[in-house]
């Protein structure tokens, strides 16, 4: 297991959205997928900050879409997990696995 | 004695032609007060209930001539829309915007209709606006070193 950066709980959640909406992950995409998921009403000011801050760590990739007429001729923005950001994921779940917090406590 | 209650003393005795005519003048009188009374009630009323629906109209049209607040139209606000273009950087001129826009036609607009709707973008473009502009974040970190140090020194003193 490597010392590297350690996730935190929200970086992990979009992390794992884009895992699961694989080709199809921009902002409204991965917004819904954390609400209707994990329960959190998040921001897109939120939401695209910290995409900004893991795509500068190379765990994540992003491409401008087409613009399409319901986004009043907007470009979507799409993100993809990349090869760091998967090894990150992992690396946190170990941890969590190696401090027992599988565990059901109590 | 006042003349309402001179008027009613009489009551009961057999009153004279004089009083009679006294008594009909009073109470012509009474009559004649409670009508411009209740006049008086029924203007005043009537302009204050006016001025309010003036004022209302005119602070509302102010309002959406100032904001472009038009709450019953089924589109993103433009001013917020606007807004975003100005406020945020080169980058996030498509995709925030742009999702807004389409939460706002698919999803948000069909539950909640056009008032709460757009409501609801005016709240997200504030929002989007204050995480994601540097200058409105530095305006945050200093508004709030201000009433730190304004709570600092108030327990202090």
């Amino acid at each position: 297991m490597g010392g590297g950066y350690r996730l935190g709980d929200f970086e992990r959640i979009v992390l794992l959205a884009l895992v699961r909406l694989r080709e199809n992950a921009y902002g409204v995409t991965i917004r819904r997928e954390i609400e209707e998921r994990a329960g959190r009403e998040v921001s897109y000011g939120a939401l695209y900050t910290t995409l900004d801050r893991m795509e500068a760590k190379g765990y994540v990739s992003s491409r401008i879409g087409e613009p399409t007429q319901v986004r009043g001729g907007r470009a979507k923005r799409y993100f993809q997990i990349e090869a760091p950001g998967i090894r990150a994921l992992n690396e946190t779940r170990e941890t969590i696995a190696n401090m027992g917090g599988l565990v059901h406590v109590g | 004695m006042s003349d309402k209650s001179e008027a009613l003393s009489h009551a009961g005795k057999r009153p004279s032609r004089q009083s009679l005519k006294r008594r009909a003048k009073i109470l012509a009188r009474l009559e004649n007060d409670t009508a411009a009374a209740v006049s008086l009630v029924s203007v005043v009323t009537a302009a204050s209930i006016g001025v309010r629906e003036a004022v209302s109209i005119g602070v509302g049209k102010a309002l959406r001539l100032a904001t472009g607040l038009h709450l019953d139209r089924d589109t993103p606000p433009k001013s917020a829309c606007f807004l975003l273009d100005l406020f945020l950087s080169k980058p996030d001129r498509q995709s925030i915007p742009g999702d807004l826009v389409e939460e706002f036609e698919t999803s948000i607009l069909p539950k909640y209709g056009p008032r709460r709707a757009r409501f609801w973008f005016w709240a997200q473009a504030a929002r989007a606006i204050a995480e994601r502009n540097r200058l409105s974040r530095w305006m945050l970190v200093y508004g709030l070193g201000r009433v730190a140090e304004w709570i600092f020194k108030a327990i202090g003193s």
